[in-house]
């Protein structure tokens, strides 16, 4: 820094003197030159800040794609996504550069994109980035997440098989989740021993109705702090009959700090159906429901109320 | 290795061991002559001791070259010729070495008598393994002892002995130490005293495998170190050559040559064929050479070299004087000649004495060389030739003293023959014949003495030949007559007078007693310059003695007496008869009692006892023996008063006095009861006792014989002898007085037994019946009960060899019963027994001390040897002796605490002998053994053994019991099902009810209603009751059993029940029925049973039947009968519910009400009475925690369309948790 600070002197005081020459036309561009060779030392020692810096500083230099890729990179990782689309937007032949950085470039204002919420824009520049051969982890797993999001199922299945084994049947049994296919989606998740996926393997055999199995897993694999669980442990009971087994764990449940709002409000709902139907107290049932709702909008519920 | 080199050590060292260290040190001429001897000619040898120069070698090569063939008694001429001490002694030592070779040590100690050194004692005691032999020096005597022990190899007690003098036998002790393996102390006592033998020291390193020190000391130390170095190099793999005997032997040669001799002698392994011939030609050259660097090496010192030829000449002399003493002996021609040889050489040594003009050292020493070797090979060629021509005569000369003496052994083996029998008679008789023609062909007139001879071995012959057929004896006799008069014509003149005694005798021996009177006579004028024999008068005497002429013989009788030799007594006998005969009485007594007619020693024992005969005769024919003592008072040195007592007695019993003899033994054996023959006088009247029957008098004398002659009597301590019959006596009234006692059990009895049995054990006696009498002793004291002193002498019995089986038997039944009360050690005990077992295997009492030995080590706590015995003994018993065996194991088997090992023997029993009874007994065992486990709860070794028993194909008693405690086992450990499968198995009346209510309850318990109806039928056929018949057939049914049920039902139909066992039946029936799907009988039956409304019939299951057959199948009922069920049942269920309190029935109400609400005539009502049963039920089941009856209403309500809301369960945000799974 100091040697360009002493540089940008000498040429400053030689503009003062007013004396442009063939030599002098040399040296600017060899600066040029220079300024290139900074930024891709800087990228290369992950030094983000510095090229932002070195922007807000010379931002008339930045006037190459080169540049100005190095610069979409540094966005990036700064988290600056609103300023990546801003430049690319203003210039859309960064997209179009050839050479080492390209895939980079494609992937990273994909993913921007995503977080700016542009499933469209993502999904092109995902896309293109995985035609040019990249295919990393992350660019799979955003590109099946944006075809969930857009429905897209099978195109979903498609790209989660890119993945490797244990991360793959857990995206796809969430894949499976999604479509309320349980039975599709435990085959996926009784391979993988992680608590999220025998947390999701319970939740799925619950949903079809095994609840002896879904009680086992829960207790076998003691899935811990996960509320979903425990709710799903109280349901079970109340299956079985352990009206007051699974009251009193709603009830310890019910005070719980970390519980999400649909947590909480599911737990209120059933704790009013327990009232309502195994102690005929109807109006304790009603109170519950109506607490459900002020905490999570749910249909059901809603339904129940009304009638 | 180590074993071969030990053996050539002890090899060489036993040699000369006892030479050494008993001071006879060999000289070295004696080695170097032996080894010349045995290797090279005679001639040879003399030859080398010649150039050797040595002078004690003459001496000795002649002791040598005739050793072979001379007597000890020759050898020991010329050892005695032998002037110089040492060599002496050393000739001794060989002929003891000769004498050893030959067997012939006792005629070495005859030849030397008392003349030889203590050390050659000490050897000829060892030789003769004399270990009694007694020496002043206590160190020999401690030598003899320990030499003893080292023989049966006892080297400990060896050494103790041989310790004190380990200085004077320093290497037969290290020796001792090196046997006994105490190496340590071998080592050290060789260093402390310094012994000079290294070999031994080297020896002791090896053996202790110090083989490094050994090989690291590599200073010359004789050739058998070098292979002691050979071995230790094998031992260690190193590759070690032994110096060469070039380097190792001229050095060694200077300081102790022989001692390397006598190695290469005694070692066959030096004597290798390249070492062996190279020391022997090394060893004669370096001799010669010897002199030759003496002479170089003096003339340089005139004054040394003077002093060394003196030695020289002194040394010469003494060859001279020796040479002349041994040739002295054999008178030769030749020994001028020799002579002039000898000085031949000492003619060389002239000519080194004439260096003694040699003023200066400037002689021309390779001129004397050549002289000298000249002049020594000159002499010994002229030597060996005169030696040869010395053989020849000696030869001759040899040959005719060898002649002489064959005459001279045969004359003295005639002359010392007394009572030769009639093979060596004759024998003797062929020799002289022979000898008689080989002297004429010699020119030897010994033809006189060969016909003496000749008579003399005839009238021998003639004697003992003892011929009975008359007319043989009178040929033969005459035959001799014939040779003596032959011998009489031929040598008139001879001395040889005995001929006349032989032909008078000859004569008397026909009976012509006038010409054997002639023959005497002739005899006795022959001699008359010498003393004639008593025996001769005597011969007289009893000629005419024969003829009655008393006085005349009497006459020559008294000749004979003052002849006084060995007849003196026998004539003075013969003079008492003639004056008893004559009825001189007092004449007669005069003389026999006098002190000179057994003043001589040499009597005979018969003759005494004809004298004393004689005597009592006398006193017998006066008439009174009351006189006798006084006669012995007056002839008070009459040696026999006893014996004439005795005599006296037995002539009065021979006359039938028995009184009168009686009287005289009895006064004789008073008086005279210290003299030596007193015992005969009681032994006497103790016979005439026994002849007169008087048999309470006989045995208090016999008694009184044992207290006057056992060993504490005043007779014993006098003559230390115990009368001969005192055995049978004593013995004969012990076991008069055991029998006694055995009749009548009196206490004295039992003393007086035992003190004669004691006394008899007690006595000195030849050939006693020590065993025997210590068997019956032993009885005795085991019939009073002191089993300690029984033991001993059944013992004593034992080793005395009397009924051995019996005794050693007796020994241990005593032993038994001191070690029952804890007087005896069991080992002690168990020992005797295993004696018994290995000495008697065959016996009937065997087995029984087999059990015997088994029981004290069972209480001696080793159970398994008890057991191991036991074991042991089945497997090589009969069929019987088995029984017995196990017997005994039965006996014990309380006491033995292992009780598996009484199962495998027991089994052992049962595979040899296929009786059931033994593989009962181990199932009894197993039984117990597993019982033990299970008090102390150890469930899974219980549970082994009771499978060993259940597990054996045959069954015993013990079977099912077995198989019934497993079955507890199992179920307590778990395993109800196994538990249940045993149990059926149980067959046996005892047990099958215990069995079946097992089965039942456990089946119950553990819902295997299959069993536990079978059990129940089972209990109900054993009780005869009906109630358990029900429960079978309920279970049947619950377990699918229908045909079971179905059996069990007709059954009970055929018993026609009534009242509530009919009600009973009829519910089983309606619910087999309602199991085999017949619902319209079931209905059927149920409708009349629902009727009687008694709900007592209801329980849970038949109310669950009850409700499904009313949902399903009222239909089929008429409708008023239907309404009438449903009614009914709703009551039951009422009224139970009310009873019990139990959720079911009332939940029952509700949902027929709900399902069968048409039924009512107000079905809504009925429906919504239904409703509301079950929503009360409901609340109470969830209160009551009654889940299965809350499941079941919830999904009774929700099949009706009731309480359609779901549980809610949270929706999970797919994509969330994908990015925040992933991070992204």
């Amino acid at each position: 820094m100091k040697r360009m600070y002493i540089l940008f002197l000498l040429i400053f005081f030689y503009s003062c003197i007013g004396g442009v020459d063939k030599k002098e036309l040399t040296k600017q561009v060899k600066r040029d030159v220079d300024l290139t060779e900074v930024l891709k030392e800087l990228k290369e020692k992950k030094k983000y800040d510095e090229i932002l810096k070195l922007y807000d500083q010379r931002k008339h230099e930045f006037n190459s794609v080169d540049r100005l890729c190095y610069l979409v990179l540094a966005f990036f990782h700064k988290g600056e996504y609103d300023r990546l689309a801003d430049v690319i937007e203003k210039n859309t032949q960064i997209l179009k550069i050839s050479g080492d950085l390209k895939n980079e470039i494609l992937s990273c204002s994909g993913i921007a994109y995503f977080k700016l919420g542009k499933l469209e824009q993502a999904q092109v520049l995902l896309e293109l980035a995985f035609e040019q051969g990249l295919e990393e982890e992350n660019l799979v797993l955003y590109l099946t997440v944006i075809y969930m999001k857009k429905g897209q199922f099978s195109n979903a299945m498609r790209m989660s098989a890119k993945l490797p084994s244990e991360k793959r049947d857990f995206v796809q049994g969430l894949l499976y989740l999604k479509e309320n296919n349980f039975k599709r989606a435990i085959e996926k998740f009784r391979t993988i021993e992680n608590h999220k996926a025998q947390l999701y393997l319970a939740y799925s055999l619950f949903m079809i109705g095994s609840y002896d199995q879904a009680f086992k897993v829960i207790n076998d694999k003691k899935i811990e702090n996960a509320n979903l669980a425990d709710i799903l442990k109280a349901l079970i009971l109340l299956e079985k009959g352990e009206v007051k087994k699974a009251r009193d764990l709603l009830e310890n449940l019910k005070i719980r700090k970390d519980l999400t709002k649909e947590e909480l409000s599911a737990i209120l709902a059933n704790l009013g159906l327990v009232e309502e139907i195994y102690f005929d107290n109807k109006d304790v049932a009603r109170k519950y429901y109506e607490n459900s709702l002020e905490l999570y909008k749910n249909e059901q519920v809603k339904g129940w109320l009304n009638n | 290795m180590v074993g071969r080199i030990t053996f050539l050590v002890f090899f060489f060292l036993s040699i000369p061991l006892f030479a050494i260290e008993l001071k006879i040190n060999p000289v070295g001429i004696k080695d170097l002559s032996n080894y010349m001897v045995k290797d090279f000619t005679f001639s040879e040898a003399l030859e080398n001791l010649f150039i050797l120069e040595d002078t004690d070698a003459l001496s000795f090569i002649y002791f040598q070259a005739f050793k072979k063939d001379l007597t000890i008694e020759a050898l020991k001429e010329i050892a005695d010729g032998v002037n110089n001490k040492a060599l002496r002694n050393d000739l001794i030592f060989e002929i003891f070495q000769e004498a050893k070779k030959r067997n012939a040590i006792d005629e070495f100690q005859n030849v030397f008598k008392e003349g030889v050194s203590a050390p050659i004692k000490l050897l000829i005691a060892i030789e003769k393994k004399d270990f009694q032999s007694k020496f002043v020096d206590d160190a020999y005597n401690a030598f003899i002892n320990a030499y003893k022990h080292a023989l049966n190899g006892r080297y400990n007690d060896a050494i103790t002995i041989l310790e004190p003098y380990s200085n004077r036998f320093p290497h037969t002790y290290v020796i001792y130490l090196i046997k006994s393996n105490e190496l340590e102390k071998a080592y050290d006592y060789i260093s402390e005293n310094r012994l000079k033998d290294s070999y031994l020291v080297n020896l002791v390193k090896f053996l202790k495998k110090d083989c490094t020190d050994i090989l690291s000391n590599y200073e010359y130390d004789g050739y058998l170190f070098e292979i002691l170095k050979l071995e230790c190099s094998y031992q260690n793999g190193i590759d070690y050559r032994p110096p060469s005997i070039k380097t190792l032997v001229p050095e060694r040669l200077m300081g102790d040559d022989f001692t390397i001799f006598r190695l290469f002698k005694t070692n066959k392994i030096l004597q290798h064929e390249f070492i062996y011939p190279y020391f022997l030609n090394y060893y004669y050259r370096w001799k010669l050479l010897t002199y030759v660097t003496f002479l170089e090496s003096y003339v340089n010192d005139i004054d040394n070299f003077n002093k060394r030829l003196k030695t020289f000449f002194d040394e010469y002399s003494k060859i001279e004087s020796m040479y002349n003493k041994t040739f002295s002996k054999y008178e030769l021609n030749v020994e001028k000649d020799l002579r002039v040889k000898f000085i031949d050489i000492k003619k060389l040594v002239d000519n080194v004495k004439s260096f003694d003009n040699i003023k200066s050292p400037n002689g021309d020493i390779i001129d004397l060389k050549k002289r000298l070797t000249k002049s020594f090979d000159e002499s010994k060629k002229q030597l060996f030739k005169q030696y040869s021509l010395f053989l020849d005569k000696l030869t001759y000369e040899e040959n005719r003293l060898n002649l002489e003496k064959e005459f001279r052994k045969l004359d003295l083996a005639i002359s010392q023959m007394k009572q030769g029998n009639i093979e060596e008679l004759l024998r003797l008789y062929e020799e002289n014949e022979n000898l008689l023609e080989r002297s004429k062909n010699v020119e030897v007139s010994f033809s006189e003495k060969c016909l003496y001879n000749k008579i003399y071995l005839l009238w021998h012959i003639y004697l003992s030949e003892k011929l009975t057929d008359e007319k043989t004896r009178v040929t033969k006799l005459n035959e001799l007559i014939d040779v003596i008069r032959t011998f009489m014509k031929l040598y008139p003149d001879s001395n040889n007078n005995n001929v006349y005694l032989i032909l008078a005798e000859a004569y008397e021996h026909l009976g012509e007693n006038k010409l054997a009177l002639e023959h005497y006579f002739n005899y006795i004028n022959k001699e008359k310059s010498k003393d004639i024999s008593a025996r001769v008068y005597l011969k007289i005497g009893d000629i005419l003695f024969d003829e009655k002429l008393y006085k005349e013989a009497r006459d020559y009788y008294y000749k004979a007496v003052k002849s006084n030799d060995l007849y003196s007594f026998v004539a003075s006998y013969k003079i008492g008869w003639t004056y008893y005969l004559e009825e001189n009485y007092e004449e007669a007594l005069k003389l026999l009692l006098s002190e000179s007619i057994l003043a001589s020693k040499e009597i005979s024992e018969p003759l005494i006892n004809e004298t004393i005969e004689l005597i009592a005769k006398v006193f017998y024919k006066r008439g009174r023996w009351e006189d006798l003592e006084e006669y012995f008072k007056r002839f008070n040195t009459f040696p026999y008063p006893e014996r004439v007592y005795k005599s006296l007695g037995d002539l009065y019993v021979s006359l039938a006095e028995y009184d009168k003899a009686l009287n005289v033994y009895e006064k004789g054996l008073r008086l005279y009861y210290l003299n030596y023959y007193s015992p005969s006088l009681l032994v006497s009247k103790i016979e005439l006792l026994t002849l007169l029957g008087k048999v309470k008098d006989l045995y208090n004398e016999k008694v009184r014989f044992n207290e006057l002659f056992n060993k504490d009597s005043n007779y014993y301590s006098k003559f230390k002898i115990i009368p001969q019959d005192y055995g049978d006596i004593v013995l004969s009234s012990a076991f008069y007085f055991n029998n006694e006692y055995e009749k009548f059990k009196k206490t004295n009895d039992f003393k007086l037994t035992e003190k004669l049995y004691l006394d008899y054990l007690n006595a000195p006696l030849k050939d006693k019946k020590t065993g025997e009498v210590s068997f019956l002793l032993a009885q005795l004291y085991y019939s009073e009960g002191l089993l300690d002193k029984a033991g001993k002498y059944y013992e004593d019995a034992y080793l005395n060899g009397f009924k051995e089986e019996e005794s050693l038997y007796g020994h241990i039944v005593c032993l038994y019963g001191l070690w029952e009360r804890a007087v005896v050690m069991g080992e002690i005990l168990s020992i005797k027994i295993e004696t018994f077992i290995k000495t008697f295997p065959s016996s009937v009492k065997t087995l029984k001390m087999y059990l015997l030995l088994s029981y004290i080590n069972l209480k001696m706590g080793d159970v398994e040897k008890a057991l191991s015995i036991v074991e042991d003994k089945i497997n090589h018993s009969s069929n019987e002796e088995i029984e017995t065996i196990i017997d005994f194991l039965k006996e014990k088997f309380q006491i033995i605490e292992n009780k598996e090992r009484v199962a495998q023997i027991s089994n052992s029993a049962y595979e040899k002998t296929g009786n059931k009874k033994y593989l009962e007994f181990k199932h009894y065992a197993l039984f117990v053994y597993a019982q033990n486990f299970e008090t102390k709860n150890d469930l899974e070794k219980a549970k082994i053994a009771y499978e060993l028993i259940v597990n054996d194909t045959i069954k015993t008693a013990y079977t099912e019991p077995a198989l019934y405690n497993l079955a507890i086992i199992e179920n307590r450990m778990g395993r109800s099902k196994r538990a249940l499968e045993l149990m059926k198995h149980i067959s046996e009346s005892q047990l099958i009810k215990k069995a079946s209510e097992f089965v039942y309850n456990v089946g119950l318990e553990t819902n295997n209603f299959f069993f536990a109806g079978e059990a129940a039928e089972k209990l109900g056929v054993l009780n005869n009751d009906s109630t358990m018949f029900f429960k079978s057939i309920r279970l049947y049914l619950s377990a699918g059993m229908n045909d079971s049920a179905f059996r069990v039902i007709s059954k009970l139909q055929e018993k026609e029940l009534e009242g509530e066992d009919f009600k009973k039946l009829q519910v089983c029936k309606a619910l087999y029925s309602y199991y085999i799907k017949d619902y319209a009988t079931a209905i059927s039956i149920f409708s009349d049973i629902v009727k009687t409304k008694n709900h007592k019939l209801f329980d849970e299951e038949v109310i669950n039947v009850l409700s499904d057959l009313i949902k399903n199948s009222i239909y089929i009922l008429p409708d008023d009968e239907a309404m009438d069920f449903i009614e009914g049942f709703i009551e039951i269920c009422s009224v139970k519910y009310k009873e019990e309190g139990d959720l079911k029935y009332l939940y029952n109400v509700g949902d027929i009400l709900i399902d069968l609400n048409t039924f009512f005539l107000n079905s809504k009502e009925a429906f919504e009475k239904g409703k509301k049963v079950l929503k009360i039920v409901l609340k109470e089941s969830v209160e009551k925690e009654r889940i299965e009856i809350t499941t079941q209403i919830i999904k009774k309500i929700r099949s009706i369309g009731e309480l359609l809301k779901s549980f809610v369960v949270p929706t999970i945000d797919v994509e969330k948790e994908i990015i925040e799974s992933f991070g992204l």
